[in-house]
C-alpha cells in the first residue's frame, strides 16, 4: 500500500487551541481538513510534516448560515457535498453549487471542505508525482530547487492553480476570515492568491481559515460556474469559468464578474471582459467579445495531462461564451 | 508513537494500537482483517477503497484511522446480516454487475450510501454517484442497471 | 440455436463466485498475508539507459527491520520470456534499460521499512545514450538495447501472399493511409502481486496475480534455476488481466530470491505507478496500408506495413507482430496480401500483450481505411464490407480455415438493428454513425504445447469437483466450466466446486489468452464430464436394468429414457458407485487441442492456428460538438459470431466490457512518455480511464451460429470485439462532420484542427 510519512497528530476542539498548536509547531505542523490533498502530497512525499493538526472536532468550522441580509456564511470544514445540496446555496448562490458538484467525485465531495479546497496547493505533472518517480530529473523550483521543466528559463514556478471552489466564490465577492494566535484578519479571496506557483496563497504558517463570506444576493443576479475536464468525475479541471451578472430592470447588464480557474497560478479575474458587458444588453456580440477578452486573459502552460495550452485557452472562451449566454437566456 | 484507539467498524468495537500516520484502509486490512476494502490506487482516485462513514461513501486511502474514531463505520463485509447479503449486494450478483469483483465493493458501497440518501434516484444520478469507482471489466452497464432495480423498491 | 434442449447452456448465470466477491470474502494476492511474512520492494532505475556499475546495499542492510537486498548479480542472469527465441529479461537488470526498470529488491519487516531501505540502497551507473522513438531506434548508430538484435528490431515478420503488385495492378482504385495508434496501459483495477513462501524442502510456493501460473513457474524456475517441480504457483481472484499479467514479472524472481536468502515468506504488491509503468503496456503502432479494390468493392490486394514500440523488452514481440498480420485475413477475403512488421525496442515501458493482441491496431488502420474507400468508389461502407466479407469454409490465402463464419449476417442484422441506412449521412445534426469488422482466433496455436485439461471427481453427496489449469481472471471461466459440468450431468451449477489454476494439483494449462479459454478447457471440461456420465450412466443402467445408452441426467436425477419415474437420485448413485463391484471411484479426465489446426510455415507463415475464429460487426453512433470538438458516443450495436453463447450475462459483460474499453481507447487513455523515456501519467487520475459518465449502452442481435467445434458450439468473445470498437467510433465521427482523425487517440483538439482544416481547405 502507499503509506504515509510518520506524522503525528492532533485534534484540537477549539480554534484558539489550534491556532496555538500550529503556532508552537511552526513549518513543519499542517493543518488537515478532509485531507483529500494534503495526503496525497504526503503519500507523493511533495510535502512532509510531522505534526497534522485536524480541524475536524471544531464545531466554530462547520455550518453554513443564510441571512437575506447579511448574507451567507461558511465554515472553513464544511464540506463540498454540504454546499452542493443546500438549499440556499442552490438557490441563491448556484455557482458555489455547480462548482462543489464538479469537484473530484462523489466520496471527494463527502471528504473534501471548503477551506482545503481554497488552500489547494499548485498542481503540476512534474510536481504530482512520486518521490522515486521525481528522482529521475533535477529537483524544481516547487520543491526547492533551480529548474523548471515546464517553462524552461522561469524564474518562479508556473504550477497551476485548479480548486474548483475559489473562482465561483470570487465571483460573489467573498472574502475570507484568516485566524493566528495573535488575531485574525479579514481578506478578499480574490487577494488571498499569491501569484506564485509556488506557495499559492498569502496565508501564513500559523494561520487557519475559519470562514468565507459572501455578501447577500442582488436581485436580477444570475451565476454560474462552467468546468472543463477530460472525464466526467474524477479529474480536476483543465479550464473553469466563473460568471455573475447582474442585470437591470432594462435587461441592462449592471455589473458582472468573470474569474477564470486552472489556466494560471490562481483564479483569474478578468476586468477587461466584465468592461465589454457592463452597460450593455447581453447580446451574442457583446459576449463574442467578452469572451475573446477571456481567452486573452487565460495563459496556461504545459503542465496537466489532458489538454494542451492552447486547446485550454480555447476551451476558456467557449465557457466563457456558453455561461454567459445561459444567463442571458 | 502508537495510539489506543476503538473504531466501530460493521457494529463491533475494534481496539486496534497504531500509529498516527495510518489510513483507515491499513488498520482495516491490516490490523483489523477486513480486507474487502481494496487498494487500487491509494491516492484518491478509483474509489476499491471506499467504506461507508456514518452512511457516507469514504475514500479509505486518504482518511487517517484517526479520524473515525466513535464514528459507524461499515466495510463491504458489514453489509451481510445474519448471513444474508444486503440487497444491494445481491442486485449486483443477480444483474451480472460482477466479473473480477475487485471494483465490486466499493461499487456497491457507492451505490449504498446512494440508495439510503436518494432512493429514487434517476440513471444520472446513479451514473454520477458511481463515477468515483472505476470499473475495468463490465463497461457499467450491469453495474448501473443494478442499481436501478432497487430504485423505488425501498 | 438449439438451447431449448439445454438445461444450463444458453441461459444467464451470475458468476459462480459472484457471492464472495459481493461480500469482499474473496481473497486477492494482497489479501493473503503469512506468519513472519517479510514485505518486498522493486528499486527501479531512475535513468532510461544505464549501466549498473556497483551497488552499496549497506546501509540498508543496516537499517533494523532490512532482511535482505538483492540485486542483478544475485540472479543467475539466465534470461526467460515467453517465446524461446526472445528470452531477454533476467529479473533484476544489470543493465537498466528504461526509467523504472527493477534493478534491485529488498525485504523488510514491513513495507515503510523496506521504503526507507530502497532510499538508503546506493547505485552507481554508467549512464548511456538512450532512444525513445522506434523508428530513430533503427537507425545505423542508434544505442543498442539489447547486443543480439542489430539495430534494435526485435520482431521482423514479413507475408507474401498471393502476387501484391498484379493485385494493385487489376485494382480500380488504390489508397494508402497512414495511421498512428497510441500506447495504453491494460489499467487492471487490481494492482498484481505475489507471495512466497519458501520452504526447508526447497519448494517454493507463490501466490500470484496472474493470467498464466504455469508460465511464472516455468520462467521463475529458468531464472532462478531450480527445478520446475520445486515451484508451485497458485493463482487465488484476480482483480482483471486483459494480457497484462500473463507473463513473469521482476516481481516474481524478486520475491522468491528474497524468500529464498531470508527463509521467511515475502510479499510484493505492486503500486499503482509500478502497475502502469513497469509491467507491460499495448504497444504503440505505426501503420501504414495500402488497399486496392475493384471498381465492385471487391478487395484485390492489400499492403500492410508496421513498425510498432517495443519498450525496452521483447515481451511476446514476435507473436503479437504475426497476429498483427494475421489479423488482416480473416474478416475478408483478401486474394493478396503482403505484410511487414517490425518490432522495435526502445528505452521505454515494455509493449505485450493486450486483450486483441496486435490486432487492434491494423483494424483501427484497415477499417478506417475500408470507409475512405467506400467514399472514394461511392459505395456504402456496409456494402463494401459485406461484398468482400469471410464466408464459412473459406481457407485463407494464408490458410485460415473458417470452420464457421456469420459475418454476414452480423453486418445484415445489426444494420437493421441500428437503422444504419436511415441514420448514415446526416451531417446537419452532427450526429453520425460508423462500423467496423474484425474476427479472431480462439486460441493461436503458433507452437508448442497449447492443450487444455479438466478432472473432475465427483463426492458422494453429489457435489462434483472440477480441476482445471485455466485461469480465472475475472472474465469467468470457472462459472463457464461448472455450466458445462452442471448441463452433462443434469445437476445445478451450484453443486459444482470449481478449483483452478494450481500447478501443483490442476491440469497444465498454458494460460488465459489468445481468447482460449472457453474454446480449450471448455471442450476438455466437456470430455471431462461426459467420461464421469458414462461411468455413472454404467452404473445406472446395471442397477436400473437398462441400457447405458438410455440413462438420462436430469434435475439431479439419473433416469431410464421414457420412464420419469425409474430414477435415482445423483448422490445416491455416486454413493452406489462407491461400493458398485470392488469399489468404483467416478473421475473425468479432459483434455482438449483442435485437431484442424496447422502450426504456421516458418518461413512464409502459411498455416491455421485456430481452430475456430469469431467475427463480429459493431456499429457506433455518436453525436459531435463542432464548437468543442468533443464527441459523446450514444450508442453501439454489436452483431457478434461468438457461436452458441453459452453464458449471456457473461457475454454481454464481455460485449459491454469491450465497448467502455474501445471508448477509452478512441478517446481518453494513452501513456505518455517524457522527454527522458519515463512515463509521465502512472497513475488513474492521468492515466484516463472512462467512468459511467463516458459510456454508451451496447445493444447485441443474435447472429452466431452453433460452431462445429467449440463446446456446444461456442467461441470467443472476449478480445475480437474490442478491436472493432475503435475503428466503428471514428467512421461514425467521420460520418458526423467529414472528419477523419488518424492518429489515435480522438482529442477534442484533433476535431477541431481538422475541422478547421476543412473550412479552409473548403474555401480554397
Ligand atoms: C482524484 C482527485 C481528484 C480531485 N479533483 C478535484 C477537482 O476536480 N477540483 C478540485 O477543486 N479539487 C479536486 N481535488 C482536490 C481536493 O479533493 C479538493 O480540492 C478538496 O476540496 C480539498 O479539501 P480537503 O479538505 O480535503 O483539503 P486538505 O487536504 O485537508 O487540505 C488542503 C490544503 O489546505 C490546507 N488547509 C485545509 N484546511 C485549511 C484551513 N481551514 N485553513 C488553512 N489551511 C487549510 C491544508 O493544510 C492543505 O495544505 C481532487 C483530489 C483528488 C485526490
Ligand atoms: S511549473 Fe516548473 S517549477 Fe513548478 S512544479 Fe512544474 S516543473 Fe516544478
Ligand atoms: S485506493 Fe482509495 S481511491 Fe483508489
Ligand atoms: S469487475 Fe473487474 S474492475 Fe469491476
Amino acid at each position: 500500500m502507499i503509506r504515509l510519512p510518520k506524522m503525528d497528530h492532533a485534534a484540537p476542539s477549539t480554534l484558539i487551541d489550534a491556532c496555538s498548536l500550529m503556532r508552537e509547531q511552526g513549518e513543519k505542523a499542517r493543518l488537515l481538513g478532509g485531507g483529500t490533498d494534503l495526503l496525497v502530497a504526503s503519500k507523493l512525499r511533495n510535502v512532509k510534516p510531522s505534526l497534522v493538526v485536524s480541524l475536524g472536532g471544531i464545531p466554530e468550522l462547520r455550518g453554513i448560515r443564510f441571512d437575506e441580509k447579511e448574507g451567507l456564511r461558511i465554515g472553513a470544514m464544511t464540506t463540498l457535498n454540504e454546499l452542493r445540496y443546500d438549499p440556499n446555496v442552490v438557490g441563491h448562490y448556484p455557482a458555489l453549487a455547480e462548482a462543489a458538484a464538479s469537484v473530484g467525485t462523489t466520496q471527494l465531495q463527502y471528504m473534501g471542505t471548503l477551506g482545503g479546497n481554497l488552500c489547494l496547493d499548485t498542481r503540476c505533472m512534474y510536481y504530482n508525482q512520486s518521490e522515486p518517480w521525481r528522482k529521475s530529473r533535477a529537483v524544481c523550483l516547487k520543491m526547492g530547487g533551480d529548474v523548471c521543466h515546464v517553462v524552461p528559463k522561469a524564474k518562479k514556478c508556473y504550477a497551476v492553480f485548479s480548486g474548483d471552489m475559489a473562482p465561483a466564490l470570487i465571483v460573489y465577492e467573498a472574502q475570507v476570515k484568516l485566524v493566528d494566535s495573535a488575531g485574525q484578519r479579514t481578506v478578499n479571496l480574490k487577494d488571498l492568491y499569491t501569484g506564485d506557483g509556488k506557495s499559492p496563497n498569502q496565508i501564513k504558517p500559523g494561520e487557519i481559515l475559519s470562514d468565507v463570506t459572501i455578501p447577500p444576493p442582488v436581485e436580477k443576479q444570475g451565476s454560474t460556474y462552467l468546468k472543463y475536464r477530460v472525464r466526467g468525475s474524477i479529474d480536476f479541471p483543465l479550464a473553469g469559468v466563473a460568471v455573475r451578472v447582474t442585470l437591470k430592470d432594462s435587461g441592462i447588464c449592471q455589473d458582472c464578474r468573470i474569474v477564470l480557474n486552472a489556466v494560471s497560478f490562481g483564479p483569474v479575474p478578468v476586468p477587461d471582459a466584465e468592461n465589454v458587458l457592463k452597460g450593455r444588453e447581453l447580446k451574442e456580440d457583446f459576449i463574442d467579445q467578452a469572451a475573446e477578452q477571456a481567452t486573452k486573459a487565460a495563459h496556461p502552460v504545459a503542465n496537466a495531462i489532458g489538454a494542451t495550452p492552447s486547446y485550454r485557452r480555447k476551451m476558456i472562451g467557449i465557457l466563457t461564451r456558453r455561461a454567459l449566454m445561459s444567463l442571458a437566456n | 508513537m502508537k495510539r489506543e484507539l476503538e473504531l466501530n467498524v460493521n457494529d463491533e468495537l475494534w481496539e486496534v494500537n497504531v500509529e498516527p500516520h495510518k489510513t483507515l484502509l491499513e488498520v482495516l486490512r491490516e490490523d483489523i482483517g477486513f480486507t474487502g476494502a481494496k487498494e487500487g490506487c491509494g491516492l484518491g482516485a478509483c474509489g476499491t477503497c471506499t467504506v461507508l462513514v456514518e452512511g457516507a461513501p469514504l475514500l479509505s486511502c486518504l482518511t487517517l484511522a484517526l479520524e473515525v474514531q466513535h464514528k459507524r463505520i461499515t466495510t463491504i463485509e458489514g453489509l451481510v446480516e445474519g448471513g444474508r447479503p444486503d440487497p444491494v449486494q445481491k442486485a449486483f450478483i443477480e444483474h451480472g454487475a460482477i466479473q473480477c469483483g475487485f471494483c465490486t465493493p466499493g461499487n456497491i458501497l457507492s451505490a449504498k450510501a446512494l440508495l439510503d440518501r436518494n432512493p429514487r434516484a434517476s440513471r444520472e444520478e446513479i451514473e454520477e454517484a458511481l463515477a468515483g469507482n472505476l470499473c475495468r471489466c463490465t463497461g457499467y452497464q450491469k453495474i448501473v442497471e443494478a442499481v436501478e432495480s432497487l430504485v423505488g423498491s425501498e | 440455436m438449439g438451447s431449448e434442449t439445454y438445461s444450463q447452456v444458453g441461459k444467464a448465470q451470475p458468476q459462480i463466485d459472484a457471492l464472495a466477491k459481493a461480500t469482499g470474502q474473496a481473497k486477492y494476492t494482497a489479501d493473503f498475508n503469512l506468519p513472519r511474512m517479510l514485505v518486498g520492494k522493486l528499486l527501479g532505475s531512475p535513468h532510461p539507459h544505464a549501466r549498473v556499475l556497483s551497488v552499496d546495499a549497506s546501509k540498508a542492510i543496516a537499517l533494523k527491520g532490512v532482511k535482505a537486498v538483492v540485486t542483478g548479480r544475485d540472479v543467475l542472469g539466465k534470461k526467460y520470456g515467453m517465446f524461446k527465441s526472445r528470452r531477454d529479461e533476467t529479473g533484476l537488470a544489470l543493465k537498466a534499460r528504461y526509467v523504472g526498470d527493477p534493478v534491485a529488491a529488498v525485504a523488510a519487516v514491513d513495507e515503510e521499512t523496506a521504503l526507507e531501505a530502497l532510499d538508503l540502497i546506493s547505485i552507481e551507473y554508467d549512464v548511456l545514450p538512450a532512444v525513445f522513438d522506434p523508428e530513430e531506434a533503427m537507425k545505423e548508430g542508434a544505442p543498442q538495447l539489447h547486443d543480439e538484435y542489430e539495430r534494435n528490431v526485435v520482431a521482423d515478420t514479413h507475408y507474401d501472399f498471393g502476387d501484391a503488385d498484379a493485385g494493385f495492378k487489376e485494382s480500380d482504385h488504390i489508397r494508402e493511409d497512414h495511421f498512428f495508434m497510441q500506447p495504453n496501459s491494460h489499467g487492471c483495477m487490481e494492482p498484481r502481486g505475489v507471495l512466497v513462501d519458501y520452504d526447508i524442502t526447497g519448494k517454493f510456493t507463490m501466490w500470484t496475480s496472474t493470467q498464466s501460473p504455469f508460465h511464472v513457474r516455468r520462467d521463475t524456475s529458468r531464472a532462478l534455476g531450480i527445478p520446475l517441480s520445486k515451484v508451485r504457483i497458485i493463482k487465488p481472484h484476480v482483480g482483471g488481466g486483459f494480457g497484462g499479467k500473463i507473463e513473469t514479472h521482476p516481481m516474481h524472481i524478486a520475491a522468491a530470491l528474497l524468500a529464498m536468502k531470508t527463509a521467511r515468506p515475502v510479499q510484493i504488491i505492486l503500486s499503482r505507478e509500478e502497475e502502469i509503468s513497469i509491467t507491460r503496456i499495448r504497444a504503440a503502432m505505426q501503420i501504414h496500408v495500402k488497399t486496392g479494390v475493384r471498381k465492385d468493392g471487391a478487395i484485390m490486394a492489400q499492403y500492410v506495413k508496421i513498425i510498432a514500440d517495443s519498450g525496452a523488452y521483447s515481451s511476446t514481440s514476435i507473436m503479437m507482430m504475426y497476429n498483427a498480420g494475421l489479423s488482416c485475413m480473416i474478416p475478408y477475403r483478401i486474394p493478396n496480401f503482403k505484410y511487414d512488421g517490425y518490432q522495435v525496442y526502445t528505452n521505454k515501458a515494455v509493449s505485450g500483450p493486450f486483450r486483441g493482441h496486435g490486432a487492434n491496431q491494423p483494424r483501427f488502420a484497415v477499417e478506417s481505411q475500408l470507409d475512405m474507400i467506400a467514399e472514394d468508389i461511392n459505395m456504402d461502407p456496409a456494402a463494401l464490407r459485406l461484398r468482400n466479407a469471410s464466408q464459412t469454409g473459406d481457407t485463407t490465402i494464408s490458410g485460415l480455415n473458417f470452420v464457421s463464419c456469420e459475418l454476414s449476417r452480423a453486418i445484415e442484422e445489426s444494420t437493421k438493428k441500428a437503422e444504419w441506412d436511415k441514420k448514415r449521412g446526416r451531417k446537419e445534426t452532427n450526429r453520425g454513425i460508423g462500423m467496423a469488422c474484425g474476427g479472431f482466433v480462439c486460441g493461436a496455436r503458433g507452437a508448442g504445447h497449447t492443450a487444455s485439461g479438466t478432472n473432475i471427481h465427483v463426492n458422494e453427496d453429489g457435489g462434483v469437483t472440477v480441476l482445471s489449469g485455466a485461469s480465472d481472471i475475472g472474465q469467468g471461466c470457472n462459472s463457464m466450466m461448472a455450466q458445462i459440468t452442471a448441463e452433462e450431468l443434469g445437476i445445478p451449477v451450484s453443486d459444482v466446486t470449481v478449483i483452478a489454476a494450481d500447478t501443483e494439483t490442476t491440469p497444465i494449462d498454458p494460460g488465459t489468452f489468445s481468447s482460449r479459454v472457453t474454446f480449450y478447457s471448455g471442450n476438455a471440461t466437456l470430455i471431462a464430464a461426459r467420461q464421469v456420465k458414462s461411468q455413472l450412466a454404467e452404473i445406472a443402467a446395471t442397477l436400473m436394468e437398462a441400457s447405458a445408452d438410455d440413462i438420462l441426467f436430469r434435475d439431479k436425477k439419473v433416469f431410464v429414457k421414457g420412464s420419469p419415474d425409474r430414477f435415482i437420485p445423483f448422490g445416491e448413485l455416486v454413493k452406489r458407485a462407491e461400493g458398485f463391484g470392488h469399489g468404483r471411484l467416478i473421475i473425468g479426465q479432459g483434455q482438449w487441442a483442435p485437431t484442424n489446426t496447422q502450426f504456421p510455415d516458418r518461413k512464409t507463415k502459411w498455416g491455421n492456428v485456430s481452430g475456430s475464429y469469431s467475427f463480429s460487426t459493431q456499429i457506433a453512433e455518436v453525436e459531435v460538438d463542432r464548437e468543442t470538438g468533443q464527441v459523446k458516443v450514444l450508442d453501439v450495436t454489436i452483431g457478434d459470431d461468438c457461436g452458441q453463447v453459452i453464458n449471456p450475462m457473461s457475454v454481454e459483460g464481455q460485449a459491454e466490457g469491450s465497448v467502455y474499453m474501445g471508448i477509452g481507447h478512441a478517446f481518453l487513455e494513452q501513456t505518455i512518455f517524457g522527454d527522458n523515456g519515463q512515463m509521465m501519467n502512472p497513475s488513474f487520475l492521468d492515466f484516463k480511464m472512462a467512468t459511467p459518465l463516458e459510456c454508451a449502452p451496447a445493444t447485441m442481435v443474435e447472429v452466431g451460429k452453433p460452431d462445429p467445434i467449440g463446446p456446444y458450439g461456442a467461441k470467443e468473445i472476449g478480445e475480437g470485439l474490442l478491436i472493432t470498437s475503435v475503428p466503428a467510433i471514428v467512421n461514425a465521427i467521420y460520418d458526423a462532420v467529414g472528419v477523419r482523425i488518424k492518429e489515435l487517440p480522438v482529442t477534442p483538439e484533433k476535431i477541431l484542427d481538422a475541422l478547421e482544416k476543412k473550412e479552409t481547405e473548403g474555401k480554397s
